[in-house]
């Protein structure tokens, strides 16, 4: 099981040095190796489960490697919407030169991903994230449009300051306090009276640095841009799991295990969360770019995120961390939809759209089961992590904010529904008369996950059993 | 087979079984589709008569399921159920009848099927809950089943009220969600059962009422259900007779009627905000000359005539209410399935354009005039008593001005009734084109107009289930006051 550990992190680092040669052989040898390592992927992060919460180390040289409930969460959202979104490439790549080196930038991603999550000083945690940083940036210019070369640019510039903040942050942290190991910071921390200062001004640069990693509202400029010019599969593992592994993951590691935060910490991420909520969802509203839409939606959902942590009580960080795993699933969901329209139709304009179902149905479903569980409609996954958040914003006695998630959630299902009507829903646009669904490979992406959105929603009993409660139960441990 | 058994089947065959139906679109066989969603209401009904026996018995029963710590499966065997399951299961399955001649074989064919059969397991669903969760989602299940409904003729417009109609409705349920959380965070439980005989505050209260009134479309939160009529007229007789709107009357009996207590203050501020919607609506449906807007101001009104009977917290109110949700929607299907066939045979919706049509269409007019007759009240069919018990109910609370104002609202129901037969049915013929519907049509059409008179003469069977699904209501707030 500990060997699983290593693996996590060597399957991809093989599959990336691997995919130069095996690309050449054959034209399809590279989608196969990718699917394969995705799958394997997936295999070794569901082995984890049944420890249900329990601590596993791996130490190599001096580093150690670490999965514990909290992880273990970030891990299977990370490798399962990794793994669909191969699956989708496989066919989606079609439209783009290099399959080979896009495969292995992506499974570069993954391999950071997984690393920042199992790691455990906050040093390697940043070193993984530069790569994951390093991937991004150029999976986002992939196309080699104009657009993508621009928001990539804008995306390196903003993630610099945001990895300099960090920087800063660690260094003041490692001045104080000598080490930068999860566990004796969580020590010393708990000891003394006198680094909490320290650690309160690092704090402000970790929020500013993470929260910029997130796109959390003020900090947001560069999402909107980086994840519509991307390559489809690469938006969804930019909104699905990227911003909230180096986000939300960060944060809550810090914030929550590391030092239990005291409320005027905790009221920051509120007052953070209902920004990001309302504004998110305002902007979201006025595009008619659909890819631009999911995006700006993407941030009015990392609100909901950081409005359960803020609440700081149980209901609210399994509120919070639940909504992590399902806005995993719905938004990728959801961006691999606006790449199968962009396939078809080559515009991201929803105004030429119209009535597409008629001719996409897989397509037109799936996106009425993003669309439902984007909005908290029940029996879909995303209402029970809204609900859970409402009852921790009412436990914490924060009525404006229960009112608020839920006038937002009314306003999510407004603007989707103006996506389907624009979309899918209504009379076909005669100059789509020809079109047809897309290759196989991006329906059966789109279904698996469109399929585990309802199943999360109705088992949702076995998912918080097994996965969220372990990682509430990290963040609660302070308490 | 024992009940829990049965209860199961009755929600599950129909929430299930709709899932077969878009199999059977992918396999190219959508003409089937049809027969199979008459097959998997039917079923339900069926099933629901098995329950009848019981409920007649006063067997009351629950079962739960625990998932979470507070969200646990539950569902509740009664009277009221019982009842709730069987009336809407029995004009379900004569509108998806009625729907085998009416909805045109074409690409959406099974969708429609496959929604209907959805929206009935979703309702049947919903009867059967008693966790206030669970409810909810039932609740959220129709809704969704009436947006693609409402807009299923895909025209640009209608799909916005589809949109509409989904928004006011899953607005008004999820203010309501966030009054059963503060039940919850008050009393720590969604259980109904749990929650028997305790006294909600005003804000839980004006939250659940906020969603109460936008599904069952009071004013001011009714401006949906007349848009609603741009849907196929059997969708929107399954809305208004069948479904969607009794599911706001039943959400407010079962949760209010025989489980939380509402603070006594509030009692009379329901009772008139009841009455302004049923009376504001009687009037704008006697200004209205669009046919389906016409009847969907009418239900307007009429839902607004059962919160009286509900609201009045009587044994006379109560029954009233309940036998009104039978009376009203065997009646208001009929109008709706006649207003259907009106429809197919002049291609209009506008009442001044037709005229005359009882000479091509007779069938059709003697069943709207009683359907018509029975929606305004006058005995012996079955819309008489229910208005009559609600009255009695009313006297009896002690809410005399409420019951004289309600008596007023009946005259306006004769009134414009009165007047839409005459307009659509008597005078001069126009046009040519006019024909009789389908024998399928014509002939639910009929059976709907026969039930209505023949539930009148035998009154005392549903009287008879009415009163021990309030006999419950005492039963059971003795065993908590003794406890």
């Amino acid at each position: 099981m500990i060997t699983n550990i290593g693996l996590m992190l060597l399957l991809p680092l093989a599959a990336v040095i691997l995919m130069p040669w095996v690309s050449r052989l054959h034209r399809r040898a590279a989608d196969v190796l990718a699917a394969l390592a995705g799958l394997g992927l997936v295999g070794l992060c569901l082995r984890f489960i049944p420890l249900r919460g329990e601590t596993l180390t791996l130490r190599v040289l001096n580093t150690q490697f670490s999965v514990d409930g909290l992880s273990l969460l970030f891990l299977v959202v990370v490798n399962v919407v990794a793994f669909f979104c191969i699956l989708y490439s496989i066919d989606y790549m079609n439209h783009y030169d290099g399959r080979g080196k896009f495969y292995a930038l992506l499974l570069l991603m993954v391999l950071g991903l997984n690393g920042v999550l199992l790691v455990r000083d906050l040093f390697s945690l940043y070193v993984y994230l530069e790569i994951v940083s390093i991937a991004s940036y150029v999976l986002v210019a992939f196309g080699l449009k104009w657009d993508g070369i621009e928001s990539a640019l804008k995306y390196l510039l903003l993630s610099v300051v945001a990895t300099g903040l960090i920087l800063v942050g660690l260094g003041i942290m490692y001045l104080n306090l000598g080490t930068l190991e999860f566990a004796e910071l969580k020590l010393l921390l708990a000891a003394g009276s006198g680094p909490n200062t320290v650690f309160l001004l690092a704090a402000a640069l970790f929020i500013a640095g993470f929260g910029l990693k997130a796109a959390i509202m003020p900090f947001h400029a560069w999402l909107p841009d980086a994840h519509p010019s991307a390559p489809a599969p690469i938006s969804a593992m930019l909104s699905g799991v990227v911003i909230k592994v180096a986000g939300v993951y960060a944060l809550t590691r810090l914030f929550f295990d590391i030092y239990p935060s005291p409320a005027r910490v905790l009221n920051v991420f509120l007052i953070l969360g209902v920004a990001s909520m309302i504004g998110g969802a305002l902007i979201a509203y006025f595009q008619s770019d659909i890819k631009r839409m999911f995006a700006y939606s993407s941030i009015s959902q990392i609100g909901y995120i950081l409005i359960g942590l803020g609440l700081g009580n149980p209901l609210g960080l399994i509120g919070a961390l639940f909504h992590v795993l399902n806005h995993a699933l719905f938004k990728s969901l959801l961006f691999l939809n606006s790449g199968a329209l962009q396939y078809r139709t080559h515009t991201r304009d929803m105004n030429e759209m119209g009535g597409l179902e008629h001719r996409m149905r897989v397509t037109g479903i799936t996106s009425i089961f993003g669309t439902l569980s984007i909005a908290g409609v029940p029996p879909f996954n995303g209402f029970w992590s809204k609900l859970f958040i409402i009852l921790g914003a009412l436990a914490a006695k924060q009525y404006v904010v229960a009112v608020l998630a839920i006038f937002l959630s009314v306003f999510t299902l407004g603007y989707f529904l103006l996506m389907q009507r624009r979309v899918f829903f209504g009379k076909l646009n005669l100059k789509w008369q020809d079109l047809k669904e897309v290759p196989l490979t991006m329906s059966l992406a789109m279904i698996f996950l469109a399929a585990q959105c309802l199943l999360v929603g109705i088992f949702f009993n076995e998912v918080l059993r097994y996965l969220v409660e372990p990682a509430a139960a990290i963040l609660l441990g302070g308490k | 087979m024992d009940m829990q058994t049965t209860v199961l089947l009755v929600i599950g065959v129909p929430l299930l079984g709709s899932l077969l139906i878009p199999l059977l679109g992918w396999f190219k066989l959508p003409k089937v589709t049809g027969y199979v969603c008459v097959a998997l209401i039917g079923a339900a009904h069926v099933l629901s008569w098995t329950l009848l026996g019981p409920a007649l018995g006063g067997i009351t029963t629950h079962w739960s399921k625990p998932l979470y710590e507070w969200a646990s499966f539950s569902l509740t065997f009664d009277a009221l159920a019982a009842f709730m399951a069987f009336t809407a299961s029995l004009i379900a399955t004569l509108i998806a009848i009625y729907s085998l001649g009416y909805i045109e074989h074409g690409e959406d064919e099974p969708e429609y099927y496959f929604v209907v059969t959805l929206f009935l397991g979703a309702m049947m669903g919903l009867v059967f809950s008693s966790n206030l969760l669970f409810l909810y989602l039932f609740w959220e299940i129709s809704a969704l089943a009436c947006w693609r409904l409402i807009g299923y003729f895909r025209e640009p417009d209608y799909i916005w009220k589809a949109d509409k109609a989904f928004l006011v409705t899953f607005g008004g349920a999820v203010f309501m969600l966030l009054g059963f959380a503060l039940v919850f965070a008050q009393y720590g439980t969604f259980e109904l059962a749990e929650l028997r005989g305790q006294e909600i505050g005003p804000v839980a209260l004006l939250l659940i009422l906020l969603g109460v009134f936008s599904k069952s479309a009071t004013v001011p939160l009714h401006t949906w259900l007349p848009d609603a009529g741009v849907a196929p007229s059997t969708i929107t007789s399954l809305l208004h007779a069948a479904i969607l709107v009794k599911i706001g009357l039943y959400g407010f009996a079962r949760m209010f009627a025989n489980g939380m207590v509402i603070p006594p203050a509030w009692e009379t501020g329901i009772l008139i905000a009841a009455l302004v919607s049923a009376f504001v609506s009687a009037c704008a449906a006697l200004r209205e000359t669009n046919i389906k807007r016409m009847l969907a101001y009418s239900t307007v009104s009429q839902i607004g005539y059962t919160f009286l009977g509900l609201a009045a917290f009587t044994h006379f109110g109560y029954i009233g209410a309940l036998l009104y949700i039978m009376a009203h929607g065997l009646a208001k299907g009929g109008l709706f399935l006649c207003a259907g066939i009106i429809e197919h045979g002049t291609h209009t919706k506008d009442m001044t354009k037709m005229g005359g049509l009882i000479q091509k269409m007779p069938i059709t007019a003697f069943c709207y005039i009683v359907c018509a007759l029975s929606i305004a009240g006058i005995p012996p069919m079955a819309g008489f008593f229910s208005k009559y018990f609600v009255i009695s109910g009313l006297v009896e609370g002690g809410h005399t001005y409420i019951a004289g104002l309600a008596i007023l609202t009946a005259v306006v129901t004769l009134l414009y009734m009165l007047k839409s037969f005459h307009v659509i049915f008597m005078g001069a013929p126009r046009g040519e084109s006019h024909h009789e519907g389908s024998p399928v049509m014509v002939g639910v059409v009929a059976v709907l107009a026969v039930l209505t008179v023949i539930v009148g003469a035998l009154m005392h069977l549903p009287f008879e289930l009415a009163r021990v699904a309030d006999g419950e209501r005492l039963v059971q707030v003795f065993t908590f006051l003794w406890r």
